[in-house]
């Protein structure tokens, strides 16, 4: 595999004032975190110290100068000096001072025996108080950091239970990750069984072409992490790709892009590690969940199949078996010979098919209304007319009931397709003929407010059960406890057409019992 | 008790009940329908008929337990009329005591043939001690099958699968019938011993074995052995 330095892209991340401004931030820190700086920087501390004290020493007693070299020392740690440079500023003021300032000057030898004494106490106060206040500072800066560590984890693992979806896990492990660690960010997921997605989570703040992929799906296969800080390969790319899995299964991989001269300790690599499996169990606890739901998904679509195959093959069976039983005991002599039979048998078996055609028709209507093909031919005609040519098609069965229908005079006509609002028509009025009891009567009424047709349907019969009212027009929905026949596609079709039409089809119960459709119509 | 001619019939689609009662009044039967398995059981105790026609799918209860009732205090024979045409609902049912069964669409001369049948089998019910089908003959006092009036040589398990099925002439078999009452109710899982003695039982007693015209395979539900007329 090629080296791969030009390839990344900071696609998400052009180049700006901002970046500029955290280059050089970056620059100046690590000037400033290097330990040669350090060394010079106390040296020049110490030597800056002592020309001012050198040209003040008139009115300061040469004593007085061993404390404020002593003042200058213990400032040091606070700017972050390690023990090095403390040392070598302690070592350098004991010289300066000896030369220069305790008598005889500018010989190291001292004269007094005091004078001697007080040099060694001072070389040993100047060590061992920067030595202590640089550690204690060190500590400090320590329980610092490892407060931001366990405060970023906290953040996370935070962030990361109050994700609600695969998009969501990954927004906050970015944004920590930048936070925690400043790096670009990559996410590829797993798309199957041992294949990482081509395309990276588009929320990524870096892209990455095939060359890198490759490297992904190698980290993705072999769960082990490979890039730049890594032991395996760490020339292979500049990118730090860290694998996301668990116990049970391979997840993606995570791709950090770290800023050119950074360098990455022990702690913050084990920050990262934890990062990495929170992100992981994150990740698992979304794609389980995606499963649970795309296994209810497939039992709810088969429960939905077996109750249509149900309900269609017992309404297509159903007449079969009239017209099959009256026909095949037309070869029976007693039956062919006895001409009333014959004719009972003759109109069942029309009754049938007339059935039979319905539930075809029903079940085409459905389809041009599910599949969106539905395309209205509208032509003028009379809304009497429509209402009557329903009642007419409906009359054989409607035989045991009785019809009153009163269409006031101004309904007038209407712009629509004929065959739709018929069909619509007759799907209502037959579910009340054919929930109700023989010899029930049927209300239709039809009347017009302005531009707008409303025609009631109303029947004596039991009414729906109030809770079921929502139901009644779903697609191959049944009341519980209905008797045998019928799909549930009759009224569901009614309403896609009067929808056609713009119109509204509600059901209700009415206080004096039974139930009642009211249509309107807007016709212009 | 029986009425004569009466025939119940339940079903719930009401369409299948009117064909059925103008088929079979035409044939002078009397037919009492109902749309309900309470109405049905109800019909069938007040009625006492010759035989129940009985649909498996009902709205209030399932055909089954119907006919597990009428079962606890009836032994008129039922013919269940069905759509489920799936092997395991019509095992089951007639496990659960039917004596036959239609699958819808039907035709009518097959059901009628097949309602002669059962009310015949059951008036038939005697203590014969000989019964005689097409060219075979069983004398059960003798434990002795004849063709053509020659005595086969039968094995004893191949002699009692040959006695229930003279003690059930035109009735359907299950697998699992046959084998709980000569192999016992443990071995109710084994139709391979079926197919073995009933291939026997076939070569001595059919003309041509490949094309049996006695002991016929009912789908994959059991067998029958047929009335035959010489």
């Amino acid at each position: 595999m090629k080296q791969i330095d030009s390839t990344v892209k900071s696609a998400n991340h052009p180049i700006n004032k901002n970046s500029v401004y955290r280059k050089l931030s970056t620059v100046i820190s690590a000037i400033w975190h290097s330990s040669v700086t350090k060394y010079s920087l106390s040296v020049l501390i110490i030597s800056v110290t002592g020309l001012i004290l050198f040209y003040l020493q008139e009115p300061i007693s040469y004593q007085a100068v061993s404390l404020v070299f002593l003042f200058v020392i213990s400032l040091l740690p606070l700017l972050n000096f390690r023990p090095g440079p403390i040392f070598l500023a302690a070592v350098m003021s004991a010289f300066i001072w000896n030369y220069y300032f305790i008598p005889p000057e500018f010989t190291l030898r001292i004269g007094k025996i005091e004078d001697v004494l007080m040099f060694v106490m001072y070389f040993v106060i100047a060590t061992v108080s920067g030595f202590l206040i640089s550690r204690i500072r060190m500590q400090q800066l320590m329980i610092k950091q490892k407060e931001k560590r366990t405060a970023a984890l906290y953040n996370l693992t935070r962030n990361l239970s109050a994700a609600k979806s695969l998009d969501d896990v990954t927004e906050c492990s970015i944004k920590q990750l930048k936070d925690t660690f400043r790096t670009e960010v990559v996410f590829i997921y797993a798309e199957c069984d041992n294949y990482l997605s081509k395309n990276s989570h588009p929320l990524s703040t870096i892209t990455i072409d095939d060359g890198e992929w490759n490297i992904a799906q190698m980290v993705y296969l072999s769960s082990a992490k490979v890039g730049r800080f890594t032991e395996a390969i760490p020339s292979i790319s500049q990118i730090t790709y860290l694998p996301l899995f668990t116990k049970d299964r391979k997840l993606g991989v995570v791709g950090l892009l770290f800023p050119e001269n950074s360098f990455l300790d022990q702690e913050t690599d084990s920050l990262l590690n934890t990062f990495t499996n929170q992100i992981s169990v994150a990740v698992e606890r979304e794609y389980l969940k995606e499963l649970a739901k795309q296994n209810l998904l497939v039992l709810e679509s088969e429960k939905l199949y077996k109750t249509l195959f149900d309900s269609v093959s017992h309404e297509l069976k159903t007449p079969i078996t009239t017209i099959l039983g009256a026909v095949s005991s037309f070869k029976d002599e007693k039956i062919i010979n006895n001409q009333s039979v014959f004719y009972r048998l003759i109109d069942e078996a029309n009754i049938a098919a007339e059935r039979l055609k319905r539930l075809v028709e029903n079940l085409l209507d459905i389809t041009r209304l599910e599949s969106g093909t539905l395309r209205l031919k509208k032509e003028w005609h009379s809304i009497a007319d429509l209402i009557n040519s329903a009642l007419y098609k409906i009359k054989i069965e409607a035989v045991d009931h009785i019809i009153n229908c009163r269409i006031e005079e101004n309904t007038g006509l209407g712009n629509f397709d004929y065959p739709l609002l018929e069909q619509a028509l007759i799907n209502v009025i037959h579910n009340s003929i054919e929930y109700t009891l023989p010899s029930s009567t049927t209300d239709i009424r039809a009347e017009r407010n302005r531009d707008k047709i409303t025609i009631t349907i109303s029947d004596n019969g039991l009414g729906f059960p109030e809770a079921e009212l929502n139901n009644i027009f779903k697609k191959f929905y049944r009341v519980p406890g209905t008797k045998a026949g019928g799909t549930g596609l009759g009224l569901s079709i009614a309403k896609g057409f009067i929808e056609a039409h713009e119109g509204t089809i509600t059901a209700k119960n009415k206080k004096s019992g039974g139930a009642e459709f009211i249509i309107i119509l807007p016709l212009k | 008790m029986t009425a004569q001619n009466t025939i119940v019939v339940i079903d719930d689609e009401s369409q299948i009940r009117k064909v059925l009662s103008i088929t079979l009044e035409a044939q002078d039967y009397k037919v009492i329908d109902a749309a309900k398995g309470k109405d049905g059981i109800i019909a069938v105790a007040n009625y006492h008929p010759q035989l129940v026609i009985l649909d498996l799918g009902l709205p209030d209860k399932d055909g089954f337990s119907v006919l597990a009732e009428i079962r606890t205090w009836s032994s008129v024979p039922v013919i269940i009329l069905s759509v489920r045409d799936s092997e395991d609902s019509i095992v089951k049912a007639l496990d659960l005591g039917a004596d036959d069964y239609i699958t819808k669409p039907f035709n009518t001369k097959e059901l009628l043939a097949r309602i002669r049948a059962n009310i015949r089998r059951v008036q038939n019910v005697g203590n014969e001690a000989i019964v005689e089908n097409g060219n075979l003959k069983i004398d059960f006092a003798k434990r002795i099958v004849y063709k053509n009036d020659f005595e086969l040589k039968l094995t004893n398990t191949e002699y009692l699968l040959l006695h229930l099925f003279f003690k059930n002439l035109d009735r359907i078999l299950t697998h699992n019938f046959l084998l709980k009452e000569v192999w016992g109710p443990s071995h109710t899982e084994d139709t391979q011993y079926l197919r073995v003695f009933i291939g026997q039982i076939r070569k001595k007693i059919e003309d041509d074995a490949a094309h049996p015209k006695y002991i016929v395979t009912d789908s994959a539900v059991g067998y029958r052995m047929l009335p035959v007329n010489n």
